[in-house]
């Protein structure tokens, strides 16, 4: 059931009424604006004992808060086969803050022990609350370094090999912080001396070459820890700059309280995994500009196509899906597969696309990326990095605004008809191949269009009124289905996808 | 040039069957043709291997359009997301394990992984595979089952089981064109192989054809802006169709006239910046005019790549009939 606010009424009362202000994690709330944007936000639901409300390892972006009842706590440890149980939830009590925050699936799973009423915070709003009522931010803080953080911080691979009391003691020391954007968090050459753990928001990290160019070493969103070398044996510095480019919540874990929690057996453990990584850091995998540089050795060509693609930010792709010229017949089979398999009918690629030289072209379709403008523009959380690590699109979320088509670098999002006008027809058709006539049998939707006429609908935190054109698509890489369509279907193996820095290798 | 068909086994499967059919005739051993000259089992297996070969390479066509159609029993094997998510978190657990050495086993890391799949339900989707990592030890793969292989496997089969069709029809009915069997079988057999190999021919070269006739546009982006022009100029003819039909569909045409550019300053004369609008629009449309042009040329060239297929097609179609008739009329008579 929607809880809709009453317009008559001023927020705040609509909020006593509901019942919200004896619930005391929402009695922090201080501000009226964060009162009307919580009520915009929020929906109540009964369920019976038994019913399972989240499961670990699946994901909920929203933030759970019990009213009436009792839910019961369990999470399997991994490498155990059996839940354990952590205790009963009582009113007033809530969970999935760690999703809501950082898109992370669920540590726990909660189950409804007896008949329960429970309130749900949407993540637009969870975090307009986080990040703008302090004692709020506090509560939820505190709860999560209680309950949550020593299961968080086993998703961070240094942290897997430390025992459950060590992870208990190191709580207390635990540091969250929140960061605005454009906020050095480390400088490159000074002591590594904390690891950070980032929860939402992002985090960049350059160094500066001999050049004078700046570097991009890595990025860091949901979830993805740094600082991990600042355990390592000797004289641990940090290697790049650390930079936040959006408001970014963190965190921080000091080395020094880490070793000390840990004790020498546990902390000569850690620095095994440090050192490791130090040396990773220091030798890894080449990067797109060690690529380029040896392009440019090995002969003009190839430095064109790197150039082109850095100028394009192609080379921002996880996998671009490129079209050997040399194979494709352009009978279209990529696209028409693409529409077979997808119920919109809406093609989730087009072929018109970066031709990054006289033989290949990077098709338009999402490259799932590494740093997903897509993602960082959507503030209705219908965006996710899923545990494969492809992005996806929630569609329950979204509601149509198209900040994410206006935000992707490559063109590659679509939007589908608003759902009483029913699908395109995109029957494609070998008539449309005919000179003169050839027109009357195309389809436009094969060459994939940007949008369409948008309606309007209210944000649901803001109350603005913004654009609304159906719901958002992109690739999906097929989902669920023993294929990727466009290159399954290819006839002339024309159609891979690859990581863009893999076409250099050769 | 696309050399993709050469490293086919389907090619080499091809040249065994039938290459050993036809040597068996070139060497004497066999006379090839209809009875009482013909040997009856080598007309009977150069039949039946024949049809079969056609049906592989028919087949190819089928499977295409099943998918395109959406009737491609592949679809029935999807698995929710959710089971996709609950594995991958599964495996990533067991990833984390082969990571810290406590589960090196290669055989026993499969076991699991499969064991994974099958519970998750996504084994119908995901199959596992270990290999070495960089440091040589082992590491855990998945990838889709692609359940009928890739639509290049059939294109290949298609190619190579058709050509061999074609030379078996031809061992089988001995070359004759004294019958009316013989003249449809042997004569639309010669009409689809010629033609395929015509289409083969474009297809190994086209691709490089049409690329470098792409001088500024690929044909795709040209048919965007096409489209995008079109738009435009439907538009604003629209708003001066109100006062000018004649002129809004000179607009229109594809060959619009040269002296629009008066007409269109008086029809829009009122407006103080009417000389500039109708700047505007004469160049949108020579734009148009020249991407339109661009446009048909690309597609005569694509229209001369699969102008082929305009008698294959249809010759292929008919002699499925044809097919159908003589092995119904040898079946029943």
């Amino acid at each position: 059931m929607s809880a809709t606010p009453d317009a008559t009424v001023s927020p705040r009362d609509e909020f006593r009424k509901k019942g919200l202000d004896r619930v005391q994690l929402l009695a922090t709330i201080a501000k009226d604006a964060s009162i009307a944007t919580l009520l915009r936000g929020i929906e109540f639901h009964a369920c019976a004992p038994g019913v399972s409300l989240v499961t670990q390892g699946h994901y909920t972006n929203r933030l759970w808060i019990l009213l009436q009842g009792l839910a019961d706590r369990y999470r399997t440890e991994p490498g155990t086969e059996r839940p354990q149980h952590l205790g009963a939830l009582q009113p007033g009590e809530w969970f999935g803050e760690g999703s809501a925050l950082s898109n992370q699936p669920a540590l726990f799973s909660i189950e409804a022990k007896t008949a329960c009423t429970l309130v749900s915070v949407d993540p637009a709003a969870f975090k307009a609350l986080y990040r703008g009522e302090k004692a709020f931010a506090q509560l939820v803080d505190e709860r999560y370094r209680v309950q949550s953080l020593a299961a968080h911080l086993r998703i961070v691979p240094l942290f897997r090999v430390l025992p459950e009391d060590v992870l208990k003691r190191l709580q207390p020391h635990v540091q969250f912080e929140l960061l605005p954007a454009d906020r050095v968090i480390a400088e490159e050459g000074v002591a590594a001396d904390a690891i950070y753990l980032v929860r939402s928001g992002a985090v960049q990290c350059t160094t500066v070459g001999k050049d004078g160019a700046k570097r991009i070493l890595g990025f860091y969103m949901d979830n993805s820890c740094f600082g991990e070398t600042s355990l390592a044996v000797g004289d641990p510095r940090w290697i790049g700059t650390y930079q936040t480019m959006a408001p970014t919540d963190v965190v921080k874990i000091p080395a020094a309280i880490l070793r000390e929690v840990a004790g020498p057996d546990a902390t000569g453990q850690l620095q095994g995994t440090a050192n490791l990584l130090a040396r990773q850091e220091a030798g890894g995998a080449p990067g797109l500009f060690d690529l380029l540089k040896k392009a440019g050795r090995e002969g003009a060509p190839t430095a064109d196509e790197v150039e082109v693609m850095v100028a394009n930010e192609s080379a921002k792709g996880g996998h671009a899906l490129v079209i050997d010229l040399a194979r494709c017949v352009r009978c279209n089979a990529c696209v028409e597969s693409c529409v077979a398999v997808h119920a919109d009918r809406v093609p989730r690629l087009s072929k018109t696309g970066n031709r990054i030289s006289t033989q290949k072209t990077l098709a338009s379709a999402c490259y799932h990326c590494e740093i997903p403008e897509c993602m960082m523009s959507c503030n209705y959380g219908a965006i996710r990095r899923d545990v494969r690590g492809t992005i996806e699109f929630v569609w329950d979320n979204c509601v149509g605004c198209t900040s994410c088509v206006s935000n992707c670098p490559y063109n590659v999002i679509r939007m589908t008809p608003p759902p009483d006008e029913g699908p395109r027809d995109v029957t494609p058709s070998i008539l449309a191949n005919l000179p003169l006539v050839g027109h009357w049998f195309r389809s436009e939707a094969l060459c994939g269009s940007k949008g369409q006429e948008a309606g309007s609908k209210v944000h649901k935190v803001t109350g603005r009124e913004e654009k609304v054109a159906g719901k958002a698509v992109k690739c999906d890489l097929c989902a669920g289905m023993p294929f990727e369509a466009c290159v399954y279907n290819c006839p002339c193996s024309a159609i891979e996808r690859v990581a863009p820095e893999a076409l250099f290798r050769d | 040039m696309n050399r993709t068909l050469l490293l086919s086994i389907h090619g080499l499967v091809a040249i065994l069957v039938v290459g050993g059919l036809v040597a068996l005739a070139l060497t004497g051993r066999v006379t090839i043709g209809r009875a009482p000259q013909g040997q009856r089992d080598y007309l009977l297996w150069t039949g039946w291997i024949a049809l079969a070969l056609f049906f592989a390479a028919y087949a190819y066509v089928l499977r295409k359009y099943a998918h395109k159609l959406g009737y491609s029993p592949e679809f029935r094997r999807q698995v929710a997301r959710n089971a996709m998510d609950q594995a991958e978190q599964r495996l990533g657990v067991l990833r984390d394990r082969i990571a810290a050495k406590t589960l090196t086993d290669r055989s026993q890391i499969l076991d699991a992984a499969r064991a994974i799949l099958r519970e998750t339900g996504c084994g119908r989707v995901l199959v596992v595979r270990v290999a070495n990592d960089s440091a040589g030890g082992p590491a855990l793969f998945t990838q889709r089952t692609e359940p009928l292989a890739r639509t290049a496997r059939w294109m290949h089969a298609h190619v190579y089981y058709g050509l061999g069709a074609g030379i078996l029809t031809f061992v089988h009915g001995g070359g004759h064109f004294s019958t009316p069997m013989g003249i449809a079988l042997n004569g639309l057999t010669l009409v689809v192989v010629l033609t395929g190999l015509v289409g083969l021919g474009f297809w190994l070269v086209g691709p490089g054809w049409l690329t470098k006739e792409e001088r500024d546009l690929s044909i795709e982006e040209a048919f965007v802006l096409d489209r995008h022009y079109t738009r435009r100029v439907e538009a604003e003819a629209a708003k001066l169709g109100e006062k000018d039909k004649e002129l809004a569909a000179a607009l229109m045409s594809a060959a619009p006239p040269g002296n629009l550019a008066g007409r269109l300053i008086a029809v829009l004369a009122p407006a103080p910046d009417a000389e500039r609008r109708a700047r505007d629009l004469l160049t949108l449309i020579g734009q148009r005019g020249r991407v339109a042009a661009e446009l048909a040329r690309l597609q005569r060239v694509k229209f001369a790549m699969n102008a082929w297929r305009l008698v294959h097609i249809p010759a292929s179609i008919v002699l499925l009939a044809v097919i159908t008739a003589h092995v119904l009329s040898i079946w029943l008579y």
